[in-house]
């Protein structure tokens, strides 16, 4: 039996908004939960609304990270923090944290699936990843954990944010605040999941060639720095596209990369340029792969959530859906704008309004590529994408 | 030879071929070259557009930023349209309250035993009680907002109206009497309001004295009467004793004589006290100056002077007498009241003087238009925690009643009047056991 309840508060003060927004979260589930998860504003100091959630839940295993806003039930909110009981009877739940995200992502993601795995029960159907949002390589940390849980094992989950301000992510585990970690959970026992990715950007312009590369930082396209791409599409010189991060004016142009069994492209945040025309991006691309350069329209993207929420429905295989996260990518937020709720309702739409909903814009979404389970599931590290999981029985 | 144009056919048909291929190879190129053109084309347009829809995205996102700030503007906004609401309400709350507390003011007012009248800034009737309506005869209603002008049309307010305003101004502050008709006897008092230092009106107050008024005739008819019936035979035991001192009726011993003076000296007190009550009382029924006569201030002084001659000689006291110019003006004056003030200064002044001297002086000062005249003695003086006493009816100071147990205290009771109603003044400076000073002012 799966029963959810979130909560949610933007009380001024950061324990109070815990409390109040943990202690709602646990009544709606039913008095009690088996996991705790919590997504929080950076504009609250850190530790106090950890604080405060622990005080209503107590010795309750708890997961989650900053962000850069909210998602309940309710809609797409900011600058407050949102927690998710999960009481799951036949469900088991086991943490495992893996630090130096910084330094070797691939080895923080080994690491957390590492200690989770070893501090199971049972094996485990599905893991769920939070990710540091600004720590070295995203798609590292993946492949990491895929090093140990198995190359076609489903993994979901996102990254870290901080506001927007791209200086210094969060993650939570249990009582503590930690920053360039990789937390993993492991769920097993008896329930059923549907995955969902979709983004609805669309290709723009010739392909072109991924000609030097190393991890996430990309240097030469064609032959040429790789920032070159950005001046001709955006008719911008160089120093303007460096003196700030390029994330800020290419969120919604992000390079696309053909991927093997995905019928989109897989995207890659521009995070930074620097004056040797290099472009640091918030997962690797692979020399020699085929990029495009990648245009959003609102439209398209809020059809996309809709078509994710529909292949995780399907998924479901019929059972009801008990709970729903969504990891969805801050571009989306920055390219819809005011009409950011109708991305939220497309899902509903789908999934039912009355579903717990819990979930936070990211910095980078991990989830199998199209959103495919069984022996094609292959889980990838995303951008500007809309990764959802529901959890029914 | 066949064989050779055969051969030379094919090499024909050969050429063609390659002609023809090369032909095509060339159009192909030309194609791919089109094509090739075609595609930079498309991927020239493409950047345009990404470049428009950069622009396209930049703006919208400082339209949401402005929305955004809009947003937040509007929130402020009705906060402080909440913030405005509330004070209101409070506002409302305490208005409710002060409109409370002023009903329950006017009912105070209303219900009051005094008659109230309160006069506005630019002085208009804006409030009567209804014992405005038992003195007058007159509704609140009918002169509610009216000026004073307007006031003065009513007939049972003409005294009222023209005894609070002088030159239809309201006096700041007076008490008077006011008689009307003929038993009502008011005492109007009117107040200036005032805060924080802005006039807010003036408040009459009359309170009905008609009874003290009454009280006060018996009291003082009873007085005069009684005072009035005791001097004739006080009189007639005067010039009994007389005769008998002087021998007129027969020899009386020397003893006898001693006994007789005494008696006769009580005699003269007796009558003092009846004289001096029967001035009091008649200052009470203000009736007090009867004839005024124009005389010289120099002669008046000279004569109250001469009174005191033999007790001068008697006490061995020096006496100084400074007269005033003889071209002083002449004053209206009732000569006899005149007179008897400066004695009862000039008797306290020997009365309470053991050693040392007493000065009667008059000087006329031009500038002020005035005389002052000033009765100095050595004598006891008055206790300071006294003085403000000294002038009331039937006070005798505490050092007084030591050293001297003669006088009636009225004496100054009766100085006071008569100097105020000659439109003077009197006031006095003395230390105790050094001496007293008394002045008094006459206006020319």
């Amino acid at each position: 039996m799966i029963k959810a309840g979130v909560g949610r508060s933007n009380n001024i003060s950061a324990i109070e908004a815990g409390e109040e927004a943990c202690s709602k979260a646990i009544g709606e589930a039913g008095g009690k939960a088996d996991l705790i998860i919590v997504f929080s504003t950076v504009a609250y100091e850190q530790k106090e609304v950890i604080e405060g959630v622990k005080s209503v839940s107590k010795e309750i295993p708890l997961v989650g990270c900053s962000d850069a806003g909210e998602i309940t039930t309710q809609g797409p909110t900011s600058k407050g923090v949102a927690v998710m009981a999960l009481q799951a009877h036949g469900m088991e739940f086991s943490v495992g944290v893996g630090n130096g995200a910084d330094k070797d992502s691939f080895s923080a993601g080994k690491s957390a699936a590492e200690e989770a795995k070893r501090k199971a029960k049972e094996p485990f159907s599905l893991f769920l990843m939070f990710l540091d949002g600004l720590a070295e390589n995203g798609a590292a940390a993946v492949r990491g954990a895929q090093s140990i849980l198995g190359e076609n094992f489903p993994i979901m989950g996102g990254s870290a944010g901080d506001d927007f301000l791209f200086k210094k992510t969060y993650q939570y585990c249990d009582g503590q605040v930690l920053t360039n970690t990789v937390i993993g959970v492991g769920l097993s026992g008896d329930f059923i999941f549907g995955v969902g990715v979709r983004h609805g950007w669309e290709p723009v312009g010739l392909p072109m060639k991924a000609t030097k590369s190393q991890g996430g930082k990309l240097i030469e396209i064609d032959n040429r720095p790789a920032l070159s791409i950005y001046e001709d599409y955006f008719g911008k010189k160089a120093e303007d596209l460096t003196k700030e991060p390029i994330a800020r004016m290419a969120y919604t142009y992000p390079l696309g990369l053909s991927v093997q069994g995905s019928p989109e492209l897989l995207l890659r945040d521009v995070i930074i340029a620097n004056e040797k025309g290099e472009i640091t991006c918030a997962a690797e691309i692979p020399e020699g792969s085929e990029i495009r350069l990648m245009m959003g329209d609102s439209e398209k993207a809020i059809k996309a959530a809709k078509e994710a929420a529909q292949n995780a429905l399907s998924q479901l295989k019929g059972s009801l859906p008990k709970a729903i996260f969504v990891f969805n990518c801050i571009a989306r937020h920055k390219l819809l704008g005011m009409k950011i709720g109708e991305e939220i309702t497309a899902i509903q739409d789908v999934l039912g309004k009355e579903v717990p909903l819990i979930g936070f814009y990211t910095y980078g979404e991990l989830a199998p590529l199209g959103g495919m389970l069984g022996p094609t599931c292959r889980p990838a590290f995303h951008n500007e994408t809309m990764a959802l999981l529901v959890l029914g029985e | 030879m066949q064989k050779k144009e055969t051969l030379q056919a094919i090499i024909t048909d050969l050429d063609r071929a390659i002609k023809m291929l090369v032909r095509k190879d060339f159009e192909l190129s030309g194609i791919k070259e089109k094509r090739e053109a075609e595609l930079m084309e498309l991927d020239h347009i493409a950047k345009l557009l990404v470049r428009r829809d950069l622009e396209l995205t930049q703006i919208k996102e400082r339209r949401e930023d402005e929305f955004q700030e809009l947003e937040e503007r509007t929130k402020e906004l009705e906060e402080s349209k909440q913030a405005l609401l509330n004070i209101l309400e409070d506002v409302e709350e305490s208005r409710m309250l002060a409109e409370e507390e002023k009903n329950k003011t006017l009912a105070l007012i209303a219900n009051f035993s005094d008659g109230v009248l309160f006069f506005d800034s630019k002085n208009k009737l804006s409030l009567a009680n209804i014992k405005v309506q038992d003195f007058f005869n007159i509704k609140p209603d009918e002169i509610i907002g009216s000026s004073l002008e307007e006031l003065n049309k009513f007939e049972s307010l003409k005294t009222l109206i023209s005894l609070i305003s002088s030159g239809l101004k309201i006096l700041a502050k007076t008490r008077e009497e006011l008689v009307l008709g003929s038993s009502l006897v008011l005492e109007v008092s009117t107040v200036s309001i005032e805060l924080e230092e802005q006039k807010l009106g003036t408040l009459l107050i009359l309170h009905d004295i008609t009874r003290e008024k009454s009280v006060e005739r018996l009291k003082t008819e009873f007085v005069a009467i009684a005072a009035h019936q005791l001097r004739t035979p006080l009189s007639a035991i005067k010039w009994t004793l007389r005769m008998f001192l002087d021998g007129d009726i027969g020899d009386v011993s020397e003893t006898q004589s001693e006994f007789l003076q005494k008696t006769y000296d009580s005699n003269e007190r007796m009558i003092n006290l009846v004289n001096d009550l029967l001035n009091v009382t008649r200052i009470e029924e203000g009736k007090f100056l009867q004839k005024t006569q124009k005389c010289n201030i120099v002669d008046l002084l000279k004569e109250a002077a001469k009174s005191i001659e033999d007790i001068i000689m008697k006490k061995n006291l020096n006496f100084n007498l400074v007269l005033p110019d003889k071209n002083s003006p002449e004053l209206n004056m009732d000569k006899e009241k005149i007179i008897l003030a400066i004695q009862n200064l000039l008797e306290n002044a020997v009365s309470y003087t053991k050693i040392g001297e007493v000065i009667l002086s008059g000087a006329y000062d031009i500038a002020q238009k005035r005389f002052l005249i000033k009765v100095q003695d050595s004598g006891i003086g008055i206790p300071k925690e006294q003085h403000t006493r000294v002038f009331s009816r039937f006070f005798r100071s505490s050092n007084a009643l030591k050293t001297e147990t003669e006088g009636t205290g009225l004496g100054l009771f009766i100085a006071k009047n008569i100097i105020e109603a000659h439109g003077g003044k009197i006031w006095f400076e003395s230390v105790e056991g050094k001496g007293t000073t008394f002045y008094f002012t006459l206006p020319a």
